[in-house]
């Protein structure tokens, strides 16, 4: 009997797992559906139950603001946006795991309240694109999209058709959009058909680069510096850096009153692998140097970075420190994590790497610190200004009229408010999410200082508790981060001085990649693959200069100049679009 | 005639048995349904290698491209140096792999006293737990040019200048040889313990009164024993050879330990199919290079297979 009952029970087990197992290949969509109806009302008792989610008052703060200073405009009153705000489910994907938030805080209420949109947010379990080539293939494509504006995924889709032109989609349903948006973001992204298909986000275009200079904004926490140990600079007399020469001779001195040490150590992966087979540029070091996009413009053309006599300059202060036993093999081969422990053990002497990063205090000695000194007179930094990630609007969209007026309104100054600003006020009441935020100060949006302290305690933290500063779907970076301008701060002020003007911004320099498997596309790779192997080469060599005539002619035997060829075409081109 | 008859009557007798064992046969269901998914309908997707393959048309909406991809693989000197690679490493840590094992189970066989052998034996196999990349990361601390290893042969004075373990090419096998041996003999060596644990105690009675001592014990009665268990742990490894023997850490190995320094010990097929196949979307490219290491693998396998039947008289198939 008992037998008889376990065989029985054996059987029920079996066939529970083959049926669980068949219903693993079907139930994804009617899974989604559930969870996603789960959500409407949770998102709907919330709002209903937390009254307080205040939309921010529109006592036309807009108008109070001084928009002649920060070189912008308010919102044109009737945004097409405003016509129609029932609501609507829309599904949106952002293609990056690391992305914290879900749609589902008082930020996204309170702009599904007032636009009616809901999004149906969606993110990746890890960063190799799998995820949006099984939606490509699959024809799953969600109806919003950011994604990395030179993820190779992205022109596959315009490519394709799978995405709708911007144009056409304001032209039909939100002609004023064109008065809220930067006026890059339509002209300087346009396909070979005339059209844009990507809002690009993050864009420093003029108006950004006016503002900036205007606030001493140009330069951030991320320009890239060189910073040398104080104490032991200190001992040589602290001699002025403002040569290569320079720099070389202070690193001898101090290299032979502490030989254990590691003289020189370009950081944050400079000339490691994971930048070289991407560009010859060589990062925060390549910036000390002249250096800064793949393809530079070399006498009115453009050529590869790495036959520039900038490249050129950079390998050879390397060699020299190499023979001079001043540089070991570590910086071409540490991960971002070794470069940062071997900087706070006080394991090197200086290295190169950016303001935030600059100012380090090494472990075997905390009274002292690492300080930034320079720049050497060969400094420069191109930026192209271009943006980082951009949105897209799918073919598969189930309402692109309602998505493209979400753009409009995301980009909206009002926009800008209800996501990144928060709440205007004037006493923080201490409770991140009730805020209030910000308010006017002598015309210019601010943050309140109470509010930045806890902010900077916790910066992910307090994000994902109001969602506020996270949303960027359409974000144009003055407005973004305007409040966040402070010029009281003396010492970002200093640096703005110095290295501001060695800035240049030239977004004729931000060039789409070549297919990958185009044969322009392989030889790049290609080419990319053998400046890592010659890098070291060169470097370690005895004779430089030989190492690197043979690496060029090795380029050129892979038809390097095919793949310049394509660039130049494209600068050409955009040199004539933008005058 | 009376062939046919016994032939039918034993097709009756194994229908007879398995409808009577039906409850049984059942349970094998799930895992023929979870093979046919996961492991028989992605062999269409070898296809791609044949076709030019782009994610946007769909599997179905691609052109064919005939060898094309083929061509272009065996006109681009680096698949030859990732090849030699790939066979150099595999071979030197299939040598290691497959013998350590052997050797420790003979080894922990011996041990006289039985909590040490527990012990030791737990001990050896506890590393096979640690995931790849965790152990990778303590590796490169330890053999950094300011390690403790580098920081210890420096204070012994039996060197005088650092090593660079990781950034010389000729060490790049070896380190791959020493981690695997360190992370899975002991779990390896499982399989050769439980067969030696079967071998009747008698058979060493016997040979200790024929004036047999240990070492002649251990060869010839533990390690004949196991031969069995040997040859067929050889050939289902033998499949596994060019992912790197027993361990199959060759791509883990090379992704990760592998740098522009010792690119030229350290470039195998696997980080090939990486680099210029999925990195840059030419799926197709990276099917056919993939196609050829899944064939020679095949070829190894029954050629292992053929090998075990001839000398050791078994096979698996």
């Amino acid at each position: 009997m008992k037998r008889k009952r376990s065989r029985i029970l054996a059987l029920l087990l079996t066939a529970v797992l083959a049926m669980s197992m068949l219903a693993g290949c079907k139930s994804n969509s009617g899974k989604t559906e559930g969870v996603g109806t789960t959500d409407v009302a949770t998102t709907n008792e919330g709002t209903s139950d937390n009254g307080t989610t205040a939309v921010p008052e529109q006592t036309n703060i807009q108008q109070d603001i001084d928009w002649e200073r920060i070189g912008w405009h308010a919102d044109p009153a009737d945004l097409e946006w405003k016509e129609d705000t029932s609501p609507i489910k829309l599904s949106y994907y952002v293609n990056f795991s690391w992305f914290g938030l879900n749609w589902d805080d008082d930020t996204a209420r309170r702009v599904t309240e007032k636009t009616g949109v809901d999004l149906e947010l969606t993110k990746p379990v890890s960063d190799d694109g799998q995820k949006l080539n099984m939606m490509i293939a699959g024809n799953q494509l969600p109806d919003i999209m950011t994604i990395d504006r030179n993820d190779p995924a992205l022109q596959k889709m315009i490519d394709a058709g799978l995405i709708w032109a911007l144009d056409d989609l304001i032209d039909q349903y939100a002609p004023k959009m064109r008065d809220v948006l930067q006026k890059e973001i339509l002209q300087n992204y346009r396909s070979a058909d005339g059209k844009t298909y990507r809002f690009t986000t993050w864009v420093q275009g003029e108006a950004w680069q006016k503002a900036a200079r205007e606030f001493d904004q140009i330069v951030g926490t991320n320009q890239p510096v060189v910073s040398v140990r104080k104490d032991y600079y200190e001992e040589i007399g602290s001699p002025e850096i403002k040569t290569k020469e320079d720099l070389i001779a202070a690193l001898e001195k101090m290299h032979a009153n502490h030989p254990d040490k590691i003289a020189f150590y370009p950081a944050d992966n400079a000339v490691s692998a994971a930048t070289l087979e991407r560009s010859a540029a060589m990062g925060n070091l390549g910036v000390q140097f002249g250096m800064s996009n793949d393809m530079a413009d070399q006498g009115g053309k453009i050529l590869w970075q790495a036959r520039s006599a900038e490249f050129q300059n950079t390998i050879a202060f390397l060699h020299e420190l190499q023979t001079k036993g001043l540089l070991n093999q570590d910086p071409f081969i540490d991960s971002k994590d070794v470069n940062n422990a071997k900087i706070t053990r006080g394991d090197v002497i200086s290295y190169t790497w950016v303001i935030s990063d600059g100012e380090k205090v090494p472990e075997d000695n905390p009274d002292t610190q690492y300080i930034v000194v320079g720049p050497l007179d060969t400094y420069k930094q191109s930026r192209t200004g271009a943006g980082w990630l951009a949105t897209v609007i799918s073919k598969n969209c189930t309402d692109p009229a309602r998505a493209i007026r979400f753009l409009e309104y995301m980009c909206s100054v009002e926009g800008h408010q209800d996501v990144s600003w928060g709440i205007q006020g004037e006493d923080y009441s201490g409770d991140v999410v009730k805020g209030p935020q910000w308010n006017l100060v002598d015309g210019k949006p601010t943050m309140l200082p109470a509010y930045v302290v806890d902010k900077n305690a916790d910066w992910s933290g307090v994000a994902a508790k109001n969602g506020l500063g996270e949303y960027w779907i359409a974000c144009n970076e003055l407005l973004w981060n305007l409040p966040w301008w402070d010029n009281s701060n003396e010492k970002m002020a200093a640096y703005n001085e110095v290295y501001g003007p060695k800035v240049e911004f030239v977004p004729e320099l931000d060039f789409k990649a070549p297919d990958p498997a185009s044969d322009e596309g392989i030889i790049l790779q290609k080419a990319h693959e053998l400046l890592q192997l010659y890098v070291v080469s060169m470097v370690f060599s005895d004779d430089w200069k030989a190492e690197y005539d043979k690496f060029i002619a090795e380029v050129d035997a892979l038809g390097m100049g095919k793949v310049e060829a394509f660039y130049d075409t494209q600068y050409q081109e955009k040199l004539q679009s933008m005058k | 005639m009376q062939k046919k008859t016994t032939k039918q009557r034993g097709i009756r007798q194994n229908f007879r048995e398995f409808a009577r064992q039906w409850r049984l046969q059942v349970m094998i269901i799930p895992a023929i349904i979870f093979f046919f998914i996961f492991s028989y309908i992605p062999i269409f997707g070898l296809l791609n290698a044949f076709l030019n393959y782009d994610l946007t048309d769909g599997f179905f909406g691609n052109s064919w491209a005939g060898l094309k991809y083929f061509r272009e693989l065996f006109h681009d000197k680096d698949f030859y140096l990732a090849l030699r690679n790939t066979f150099g490493m595999s071979l030197l840590k299939f040598a290691f792999t497959f013998t350590m094992p052997i050797l420790l189970a003979l080894v922990l066989n011996e041990l006289p006293f039985m909590k040490l052998k527990k012990l030791t034996q737990t001990g050896s196999y506890l590393p096979h737990f640690l995931s790849y990349v965790i152990v990778v990361t303590l590796w490169i601390v330890f053999l950094d040019s300011g390690g403790p290893i580098n920081d210890l042969l420096l204070r012994f004075h039996i060197i005088s200048k650092p090593i660079n373990f990781l950034t010389n090419s000729k060490w790049f096998w070896w380190i791959g040889v020493m981690i695997d041996c360190w992370q899975e003999s002991g779990w390896n060596a499982i399989i050769y313990l439980a067969a030696i644990s079967g071998i009747s105690p008698e058979l060493y009675e016997a040979a200790s009164v024929d004036g047999a001592g240990r070492l002649r014990k251990m060869f010839s009665i533990t390690l004949r024993s196991i031969t069995g268990t040997i040859g067929a742990l050889f050939v289902l490894n033998m499949g596994n050879l060019l992912s790197g023997g027993p361990v199959g850490s060759n791509f883990n190995q090379s992704y990760l330990l592998g740098n522009s320094f010792n690119h030229e010990t350290s470039y195998v097929l696997q980080t090939f199919v990486v680099n210029t196949g999925l990195n840059q979307l030419r799926f197709s490219f990276a099917a056919a290079a993939n196609l050829i290491l899944s064939v020679l693998s095949v070829v190894l396998l029954f050629g292992a297979n053929k090998a075990s039947k001839k000398t050791l008289g078994s096979g698996i198939m």
